[in-house]
């Protein structure tokens, strides 16, 4: 960020004064996504607007300052000002936050995401993995179905077998469990894949089936609110420290936990408008009841303790953080 | 400075470095290094040089292009492609120009599982120019049609230059690769008209053979064919069917290659070492490249030129074609000089949003930019297909490829400016195989 | 000194040529076992993805030193042999400091990754040991390209090789 130091010591702190930013913002997410512009341009607009123009911000969308892979890079190091992505382009880097790719804790992005803030203002170890950088939200994408190309998927029996698409090593586990075989790839070439029967399914949002048009390569859509992806939106710590004290407390009261349900509420509306359009594309949406919802909390059970015993013995609070997000989740449904 | 100042200026420091023989990759790596310093800060450049350069190599997409180079370079280090050369030859021999145009033929076709062009034409010319001259073909005749043929490489499938094209604008690289095929075909159709027509205007380019082939040898020549077509059908049909990734098409393509190689006997350790020696030596060379231009793109990202392009040209509402014309033009000039892979990785972060924003298709002008790419091959003073055939007829002044080469590069134009005008003919097969 | 060096790159370029052919038979087993046992080979994804890394920074170096990176060389053939010998110096020498550059940023990419634990997805191995092995191949360039400046330099005659 280019800046201009401009020295004043007024009696009343005044907005229009003091350093001017242009920071770079960078997401992996195409420009058109809602998340660029319901969520990132409209939370530059705020800044702009309370600093009188002084602190403005280029977005840089669908990874031109670098791979997904590089993007929390790009905020320790300060190539980026901010940045926002997905917790799991980064193994291994973030332990904690996997917590919130359990299934069943919510049906809804704006309640996952207020759970995974709420984690991250609770757990000193959870804020740790961020530690490099200046959280300014953390928030999750709606809980992912299973897209199914063309095999109706009713029972836990139903899965064994197929090969499903997976967000993420613990989603990988997740599905191992659920007795499929898991198939790591990018969204991007999800669509190929299914159309062409290299994989029998996806887990993956409902937005989607709109997103990325997969409504016209899937038959069914199994409703399960199976895994959250948790993404993060960070500073660089070096530029945050540099803001003014006026800067910083107006950019803490944009971010947080309400910014948080915001992204949230926004992969809401796309996942309603992906579940529409899959309706209305002839796609047909299995609903599993209870009993069968039972059976696949059951089939899980081994996993989630798996996974507490490995944070555990890695020295971090696995079990208290899993049961305080189920704590939560009850709350909030 | 403004930013945007300062990205104009980085381009002309480029062509200077390159002119001064900095190595291509390094004046990418130095340019967008000390332009992204200038623009944000020296922290941030420097972080970026030690993030971005191994990032854009550890790639699944991109191990693609040595695994394709190394299946070429096995079946043509194990003298497969001599062997097609002479079948076709059995078939072509009578025909006037025949063993020119085999040349032509035999290029579609081992050209259609050879990712790079100088490997393509390096073995062509060494299997068919001392056949050629045998027959006292024209040495500019003979030179040209291995030229031209090694041109069609880049469009039948698998193509260096479309899967590059496809990793710096995340177009599908299956469906770029797919997309290479009718181009390719047409294009090597003109190549074949051309030459018939030459010789028929002036047989002594071409003199005619008189020895008479029994049927029953041309048939047994084919026995040569199959593991080429063998290797296309697995590779290409894979990605065409969606069976494979490329990636896995190229997996195991080199595989099979092994495999054949190994089954005919041909296979020694030490031409395997060779192919492998070749195969890194050349994807080096390209990841060099490569890494200077993720390091460049990302100086022009920040500067924001490709974005004020853009919409200035957008802002003058002219005609799509008219500035596809400037833009073709600007890649011919270019094409003079500097060679293709480098024009590509300079040019696309500012030309492709622009072609997209005009309204064209993106992996039909990644075809149309493999067009421009195979003329720059063939146009003085940095020719490098007419170098590559100088380094093996040693003995042929470099006049006189080039100018042989004229009729050829007009068959290019011919072709181009079909695709322009019928843009299905590059789309039509990639648009099927989504369904 | 030159050969030792010489030495040195042409054996990074030998396991590059191992890298490559487990790269090869990594994606073979992978497909084969996707189509037959209906099994993917877990890990297949990031070992193509850092072979391929590795491949490249270790044939860096023989490449430079085989002169076979793109040059532009038209414009410069013209100069008189001196000037052209001095510019070859002068490029070798910012090669090997560029490549000096990258070196000591991997290094740095490498302490950052080893401190935030990062690993590949699916077999979990730290990141870090990548950008190491990295810095070897950007070492060795530099010395490759040092060395042929020293050897530029000593030489009496010029005349282009490449
Ligand atoms: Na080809
Ligand atoms: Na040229």
């Amino acid at each position: 960020s280019d800046t201009t130091a401009d020295e004043t010591n007024s009696e009343e702190p005044n907005q229009s004064e003091g350093e001017t930013y242009n920071l770079s913002v960078s997401h992996h997410l195409p420009s058109h996504h809602p998340i660029q512009t319901e969520v990132l341009e409209p939370f530059l607009a705020e800044l702009e607007a309370g600093t009188d123009g002084r602190i403005t911000g280029d977005i840089y969308a669908a990874n031109s300052l670098g791979d997904p892979s590089a993007h929390y890079e790009l905020a320790v190091t300060g190539v980026a000002d901010i940045s926002l992505t997905v917790h799991g382009f980064t193994p291994g880097v973030f332990p904690l936050v996997q917590v919130i790719e359990f299934p069943f804790f919510t049906k809804s992005a704006e309640k996952g995401s207020e759970i995974i803030w709420r984690l991250y203002e609770e757990f000193p170890e959870l804020q740790e993995e961020h530690a490099d950088t200046t959280p300014l939200w953390l928030f999750t994408a709606e809980p992912a179905q299973i897209l199914s190309a063309s095999k109706p998927i009713k029972t836990l029996e139903d899965m064994k077998g197929l090969r499903v698409r997976s967000p993420s090593p613990l989603a990988n586990k997740i599905i191992e469990a659920l007795g499929a075989t898991p198939v790591s790839m990018p969204m991007g070439d999800v669509y190929e894949a299914l159309a062409r029967g290299t994989i029998d399914a996806a887990m993956a949002p409902f937005s989607t089936a709109h997103d990325y048009n997969f409504h016209e390569v899937i038959d069914y859509i199994t409703v399960g609110y199976f895994s959250m992806t948790p993404f993060f939106s960070v500073m660089n710590t070096d530029l945050y420290e540099s803001l003014s004290d006026h800067d910083r407390e107006l950019i803490d009261g944009l971010t947080g936990l309400k910014m948080a349900q915001h992204a949230g509420a926004t992969f809401d509306k796309a996942g309603e408008r992906g579940k529409q359009t899959a309706q209305e594309k002839g796609v047909e949406l299995i609903e599993l009841d209870e009993d069968q919802l039972a059976l696949w909390q059951e089939a899980l059970e081994p996993v989630i303790e798996e996974w507490i015993n490995e944070m555990e013995h890695a020295g971090l609070p696995g079990q208290a953080i899993y049961d305080r997000a189920v704590e939560l989740s009850e709350e909030l449904n | 400075m403004s930013p945007e100042l300062i990205g104009l200026l980085g381009i002309p420091l480029l062509i200077i470095l390159l002119l001064l023989k900095v190595p291509v990759g390094i004046s990418l790596l130095l340019v967008g290094t000390v332009g992204y310093a200038t623009i944000r800060n020296i922290e941030s450049a420097l972080k970026v040089l030690g993030t971005s350069t191994f990032n854009v190599v550890s790639s699944y997409n991109l191990s693609v292009i040595p695994l394709f180079i190394f299946m070429g370079m096995i079946l043509s280090y194990c003298g497969f492609g001599s062997d097609l050369y002479r079948a076709l030859d059995r078939w072509m021999g009578r025909v006037k120009g025949g063993l020119a145009i085999s040349t032509i033929g035999t290029s579609a076709i081992f050209g259609a599982i050879s990712g790079s062009v100088n490997a393509t034409t390096a073995t062509l010319a060494k299997v068919t120019l001392p056949e050629m001259k045998k027959f006292r073909y024209d040495p500019g005749l003979s030179t040209a049609s291995v030229a031209a043929g090694g041109t069609l490489g880049l469009l039948i499938p698998p193509s260096v230059i479309l899967i590059l094209y496809g990793i710096l604008t995340r177009e599908s690289i299956g469906a770029l690769l797919i997309a290479g095929i009718i181009p390719g075909i047409i294009q090597m159709i003109i190549f074949i008209i051309i030459i018939f027509v030459l010789v028929s205007r002036n047989p002594s380019l071409a003199p005619p053979r008189s020895q008479v082939i029994p049927l029953s040898e041309k048939i047994r020549s084919l026995k040569s064919v199959w593991p080429f077509l063998l290797m296309f059908a697995l590779s290409i049909g894979g990605i065409y069917f969606g069976v494979f990734t490329p990636t896995e098409a190229a997996g195991i393509g080199s595989f099979g290659a092994l495999v054949i190689a190994l089954l005919s006997r041909r296979l020694s350790f030490q031409k395997l070492k060779a192919s492998i020696d070749d195969t890194l030596r050349l994807s080096a060379m390209i990841f060099l490249i490569l890494m200077g231009a993720e390091i460049f793109s990302q100086f022009l990202a920040i500067s924001r030129i490709p974005f004020e392009t853009t919409s200035y040209l957008d802002s003058l509402t002219l005609n799509p074609y008219i500035i596809l014309f400037f833009i073709l033009l600007t890649l011919f000039v270019l094409g003079l000089f500097i060679e293709g892979l480098s024009i590509l990785v300079i040019t696309l972060p500012i030309i492709y949003p622009l072609i997209i924003e005009l309204g064209f298709n993106g992996v039909w002008f990644g075809v149309i930019m493999v067009m421009l790419n195979n003329i720059g091959l063939l146009t003085p003073p940095v020719g490098v297909s007419v170098f590559v055939i100088k380094g093996v007829a040693k003995d042929v002044p470099i006049q006189t490829i080039f100018k042989g080469v004229i009729p050829m590069l007009l068959a290019i134009v011919i072709c181009t400016a079909i695709l322009i005008l019928f843009p299905d003919l590059v789309t039509f097969l990639p648009s099927l195989m989504g369904n | 000194m030159e050969k030792k060096i010489l030495f040195i790159s042409k054996g990074l370029h030998y396991v590059a040529h191992l890298i490559l052919l487990i790269m090869m038979f990594t994606v073979t087993v992978d497909v084969l076992g996707r189509f037959l046992i209906n099994r993917p080979l877990l890990g297949s994804y990031e070992i193509t993805q850092m072979g391929l890394a590795l491949t490249v920074f270790f044939s860096l170096a023989y490449t430079h030193y085989v002169k076979e990176h793109i040059t532009i060389d038209f414009v410069v053939e013209k100069f008189p042999p001196t000037v052209q010998k001095i510019f070859d110096i002068v490029i070798s020498l910012v090669i090997a400091a560029l490549m000096g550059v990258i070196c000591w940023q991997l290094w740095e990419s490498a302490q950052r990754f080893l401190k935030s634990n990062a690993v590949t997805g699916d077999l979990g191995i730290p990141v870090y040991i990548f950008y190491i092995m990295a810095m070897v191949g950007t070492v060795v360039f530099a010395l490759v390209a040092f060395v042929n400046a020293l050897a530029l330099i000593q030489k009496e005659d010029y005349h282009n090789e490449s």
